[in-house]
């Protein structure tokens, strides 16, 4: 261990209160645990013109107000390569404000906005200093959003590889992909430690070329939070799809197994969306909300929410539904699920198939597949024993304050060993 | 049969002066007396040369003899006898005495002539005794044919000064009855000299109106106030004078806003033509000046329901004095019996069926019958006068649309003439290849100093310098750089980027100015004044490299690895190795050079290639370090001091290609071998930089490089593929040093 608490420079690619992205918010809580155990810390986020304006002879600007939380000017980003296009990866502003600050440990959470060639800068800046790298998507080995699923099909893909990644994106040359591997491979050669929060994820990096013995395991954790009790009830028929409504998160798959179950008729239910659809393409928005127009009061759309909101939206289901179309990581919803004592109906897949174990604390459903989720969404809604069951049957999950130390122990255990091997 | 007729009439002769040192010997005689061929004999000899003789009709009985010859005379004797072709004598005179030659007088010589009569006396003194003796500077001469034209044609005709001309000269413009028939002679007669234009005038018969044509000309400038035209014509003699103020004639732009027609044109472009090959610049540029304010439309024969068709696509002045043509011709009746230039030409045809589509034959057309031709002219385009030439004769004109490229742009146009399919070798070396030499020589000629950037402190002492010509692909720059930065081993390598596409100077300094500040690599950008081909970027790159350690690397190479210069400059510490080079890969993992070789195609062509291109990275044969052929200039490692004895890559090949080969071919002239280094592996994403010049796609370019290379190397290259084979090294090195294991290997090969 370190002889006194490491300063720690969080670099992430956006501030929840401005995107309420899971990336942003575990990133977020990561932050705000780390200095509760008595760390010095500073968040950077960067930050665009979808969001903020430029402010005149600075690359910062500040989100309400704290002393330690700090957004990064980023425009004209190349997500393909995750470069930043615009000069300078990293301004004057910042140097400066990395050399005044000297952290032992810069703990990156993407790439996006941040630029991959930021980590030679930082190396070469600070010499001493740790660089830790947590994988929250799949984005540098996947140029389909980082979901791994294939464009048009939305196919679930195993690996990627100059051929494959060709295939969906017909536009863009294999040698494109091997020269974005390449790039991002050199660079993250600089990478001191990778966390991943689900084995998936650091099998699936390892297969992509980063070393597994550099890539750790920790899993990600919430803030404690006011608990909604289940009330007693004579059927526990109410289902709710959280966070960002977004198509690869099984939106459709969910309506359409609704529709499909008021079809067959025989089991009073309801499918609750709660989330916005603020970001999400017209047409998509339309779906669903002729999906809740015709639902008949089954399905119904509560709109977004804010974080102390949960509990209280939490209150008005039963069952947490997480049917996403890709492979997810460690998605926010689960752990959210699990702290309100809500089991979780998940894609038996990736990232969310670990989390979750069928029978046991939740249900496995098979992905993209809407008359198996009705078939699921019945006996879910029927039987209370289930029901009872899975939520005995609840996992205890670390504390956000165990998961900090953990990452304490990360940050202060590579002084001492020096770099991971490769 | 003798005619002893002593009592034959002659007047007695007048002696009149017509230069200094020639006079003119006037008298009347009898018809019978015959006409010149007669023999003139003063004091009982024949006159010596030159001697001329008219004899004129005139309206009486009598023939005017004026006879011209040196004075004075060599004989004191003044008897003149005139005798026949058989030396009979017919009559005599005496001749006056050498104190009573007359002043020249033109009423003796004219007086009572016929009209021809007096057409041929002008003819005579203007034509004959000019020339025969030399006369036309003569001032007295000038004088005498002054007084003649103006007593012959008492109202000159107006002379129309049209455009003014370098030198003075004057394009003019007259009118022409169409009786005058064909222009025997014209001549300019000025104070002092009378010369022949010089041009042939033009008569423009398809703009005759009521019995009227314009002629075109230039006239000389001449000494003095007085300028006449004299034209002797078939129908007469015609005599012009400037009308106006010839100080005003107009100037280029007016003349051509004017339209002229096209006789008027040719004059003037024949005119400056000819002083351009006489050296005079100012008349060189002002031709090219008409042919690109206005340029002549395009004459071609492309109506598909015509039996014959052609047209000229492009027409280039290679700065050499020559031309290059290309065109086509459908001719599926055999009509056409040859191309005509009008000038010295090599032509040489093809089929070219590919052209179907373009000429939008019908449905069932042959077109086998469809032919493509190219064309080298001893002579500017503009002076060429193209035509299809029929069996009967008919000509059917052709001319090209002129278009105003600069020799780059022409050079281009040149190898964008054909596809390489068609282009047979001897095709390329007679027309394309000098044609595309000397418009490449040309343009590399205008090159400028290249402006040198520094973009981050220089490095001090740098040990190897690598050296990347850009054109027009900036792509690639990031992932290079990074991968440079990387790399530990390259702390002492300065980085020298040669922009080949100056347009893109700002762009290329922005990116590199970030690049190296976020790497903080210095970097060193050099900046071409145009864009000058492979040869030049990389030697421009080299010249200002300090590194011992030269790296020559394309854009589009990116290391794989750390560690791949160290690989390939340790071999070069060896004796006998000259250049290294690396193991390259496409993106796919195969391999795009392991060493490059040579070999005969099926048509005997000598081609570069490259070793297992295609196979596996790992294909057991490219893993072996080697002595090799040649190396590709994609990555090329050679001591800077070799590369600047050598002279660097040779700029004469076009645009890009076998100057690496022939820069190894060098070495191993010198006794120096290539030495292929597989531990260094670098990607090569080949295809995404070669088709951005438009020269270059698949294009004639290599072809006419390829046959550069092979006149100068088929013997080196057959020697080189000899000692390959034998597992030896070129002579004079030390082989088993340089490559034991090799040489083992070869040896153990030989015995099987």
């Amino acid at each position: 261990m370190m002889s006194r608490m490491p300063r720690i420079l969080f670099l992430a690619h956006g501030h929840p209160h401005l995107h309420a992205g899971g990336t942003e918010i575990l990133a977020h809580d990561l932050f705000r645990a780390v200095k509760a155990e008595g760390a010095e810390a500073l968040f950077v986020a960067a930050v665009n013109a979808g969001e903020r304006e430029r402010k005149n002879g600075t690359e910062f600007q500040t989100i309400g107000g704290a002393p330690d939380e700090v957004l990064l000017w980023s425009e004209d980003f190349d997500a393909f390569n995750l470069m930043r296009r615009d000069g300078l990866a990293i301004g004057p502003d910042l140097r400066e404000l990395l050399i005044a600050f000297q952290p032992d440990v810069v703990h990156l959470h993407h790439l996006l906005g941040i630029g991959v060639e930021t980590l030679f800068l930082l190396r070469r800046l600070l010499p001493q200093a740790k660089l830790v790298m947590t994988l929250h998507d799949y984005v540098p080995i996947c140029a389909n959003d980082g979901l791994m699923v294939k464009r048009g099909s939305g196919e679930l893909c195993g690996r990627a590889s100059a051929d494959a990644c060709h295939g969906c994106f017909p536009e863009i040359h294999q040698s494109k992909f091997v020269l974005r591997r390449g790039h991002l491979l050199r660079h993250l050669e600089l990478v001191d430690a990778f966390v991943t929060p689900s084995r998936f994820a650091r099998d699936r990096f390892a297969a992509f070329g980063i070393p597994p013995a550099r890539i750790e395991h920790i899993p990600n954790a919430r803030p404690p939070v006011q608990v909604a009790e289940a009330a007693p009830r004579s059927a526990r028929n109410r289902f709710g799809l959280f966070g960002n409504l977004a198509p690869h998160k099984g939106v459709r798959v969910a309506i359409a197994a609704a529709q499909q179950l008021a079809r067959e008729g025989g089991v009073e239910f309801e499918l609750q969306l709660h989330g916005s659809l603020r970001h999400q393409a017209a047409e998509f928005r339309d779906e669903v909300m002729q999906a809740v127009a015709a639902g008949e009061g089954r399905i119904t759309w509560a709109g977004g929410y804010e974080p102390d909101e949960l509990a209280a939206r939490m209150a008005g289901i039963d069952w947490v539904l997480a049917p996403s179309t890709w492979w997810e990581n460690a998605p926010l919803v689960v752990l959210e699920a699990f702290a309100h004592g809500r089991p979780p109906i998940v894609s038996g897949i990736g990232g969310l198939a670990e989390q979750v174990r069928h029978g046991v604390d939740g249900l496995h459903l098979r992905p993209n597949d809407p008359a198996a989720l009705a078939k699921l969404l019945r006996e879910a809604a029927t039987d209370t024993i289930l029901w009872d069951r899975l939520c005995a049957g609840r996992p205890e999950l670390p504390s956000l304050r165990e998961i900090a130390r953990r990452h304490l122990a990360l940050y202060g255990g590579l002084g001492e060993a020096g770099r991971a091997a490769a | 049969m003798l005619h002893r007729r002593l009592d034959l009439k002659i007047t007695p002769p007048r002696v009149f002066g017509v230069a200094r040192g020639v006079a003119l010997f006037v008298w009347d005689q009898s018809h019978a007396l015959g006409t010149e061929r007669g023999q003139v004999r003063i004091g009982g000899e024949p006159l010596p040369a030159p001697v001329a003789r008219a004899v004129l009709p005139t309206r009486w009985n009598l023939d005017r003899s004026v006879l011209a010859a040196r004075w004075p005379l060599a004989t004191e004797d003044r008897r003149i006898e005139i005798a026949n072709a058989d030396g009979e004598v017919l009559g005599a005179a005496e001749l006056p005495m050498a104190a009573e030659i007359e002043d020249f007088a033109i009423e003796p010589l004219v007086a009572g002539l016929s009209p021809e009569g007096r057409l041929r006396l002008a003819r005579f003194l203007l034509d004959t005794c000019r020339v025969s003796f030399g006369i036309g500077s003569d001032a007295g001469y000038a004088a005498a044919m002054g007084a003649l034209v103006t007593t012959l044609s008492t109202s000159p005709g107006p002379l129309h000064a049209r455009l003014r001309l370098p030198g003075g000269a004057l394009l003019c413009a007259t009118g022409l009855p169409a009786a005058a028939g064909r222009i025997l002679s014209a001549l300019a007669i000025g104070d002092r000299r009378v010369v022949e234009l010089p041009v042939k005038p033009e008569t423009d018969a398809g703009r005759a109106r009521q019995g009227r044509m314009p002629l075109h000309l230039v006239m000389p400038r001449l000494p003095g106030a007085s300028l006449r035209l004299a034209l002797i014509a078939e129908g007469g003699l015609l005599i012009r004078q400037l009308s106006g103020d010839a100080a005003v004639s107009p100037d280029m732009p007016t003349w051509l806003a004017g339209k002229p027609a096209e006789a008027e044109r040719a004059v003037a472009v024949r005119y400056l033509q000819d002083r351009r090959a006489a050296g005079d610049a100012a008349a060189g540029a002002l031709a090219a000046e008409i042919g690109l304010f206005a340029p002549a439309p395009a004459i071609a024969v492309t109506d598909p329901a015509l039996p014959v068709g052609a047209e000229i696509d492009l027409a280039i002045d290679d700065t050499s004095g020559h031309a290059f043509l290309a065109g086509w011709i459908r001719d599926p009746l055999g009509l056409v019996e040859r191309i005509d230039a009008g000038v010295a030409a090599v032509v040489h045809t093809m089929p070219r069926p590919d052209l179907a589509d373009r000429l939008r034959l019908r449905a069932g057309a042959d077109i086998r019958s469809l032919q493509g031709f190219v064309m080298r002219l001893g002579a500017s385009a503009q002076l060429a006068e193209l035509a299809l030439q029929l069996r009967s004769g008919t000509r059917l004109r052709l001319r090209p649309e002129m278009r105003a490229l600069g020799p780059s742009a022409a050079r281009d146009a040149v190898l964008g003439a054909l596809p390489a399919d068609f282009a047979a070798d001897h095709v390329l070396a007679d027309t394309v290849l000098p044609a595309a030499q000397a418009l490449n020589a040309a343009h590399l000629a205008r090159r400028a100093a290249p402006e040198v950037i520094d973009l981050g402190p220089r490095l001090a002492a740098p040990v190897a310098s690598i050296v990347v010509p850009l054109y027009r692909n900036l792509d690639f720059l990031p992932f290079q750089i990074a991968a440079f930065a990387l790399d530990g081993g390259l702390g002492d390598a300065e980085l020298v980027y040669v922009l080949d596409s100056p347009e893109q100077r700002a762009e290329a300094e922005i990116a590199l100015r970030h690049l190296a500040a976020n790497y903080a690599r210095p970097i060193r950008l050099v900046v071409q004044s145009g864009n000058f081909g492979y040869a030049a970027a990389n030697n421009a790159g080299a010249a200002v490299a300090r590194g011992e350690v030269l790296a020559l690397l394309n854009s589009d190479v990116v290391p794989k690895r750390p560690g791949w210069l160290a690989a390939l400059s340790e071999p070069l510490g060896r004796a006998g190795i000259g250049a290294t080079g690396a193991r390259l890969l496409f993106d796919d993992g195969s391999l795009q050079h392991a060493g490059l070789y040579f070999a005969a195609d099926d048509r005997g062509a000598w081609r570069n290639r490259h070793f297992f291109k295609g196979l596996p990275r790992d294909f057991a044969p490219a893993a072996e370090a080697r002595l090799v052929p040649a190396l590709t200039g994609a990555c090329l490692v050679m001591r800077r001091a070799a590369y600047e004895r050598l002279g660097g890559f040779d700029e004469g090949y076009l645009v890009g290609d076998y100057e690496d080969s022939d820069l190894c071919l060098r070495l191993a002239a010198e006794g120096l071998g290539c030495w292929y280094e597989p531990r260094a592996t670098l990607l090569h994403l080949e295809r995404q930089s070669v088709p951005l010049h438009g020269a270059h796609a698949r294009g004639l370019a290599s072809e006419c490089n390829r046959l550069l290379h092979a006149a100068r190397w088929q013997a080196a290259m057959e020697a080189a593929m000899r000692r390959f084979a034998a597992g030896s090294a070129p002579a004079g090195t030390i082989a088993a040093e340089a490559a034991p294991e090799q040489a083992s290997r070869a040896r153990r090969k030989g015995r099987k």
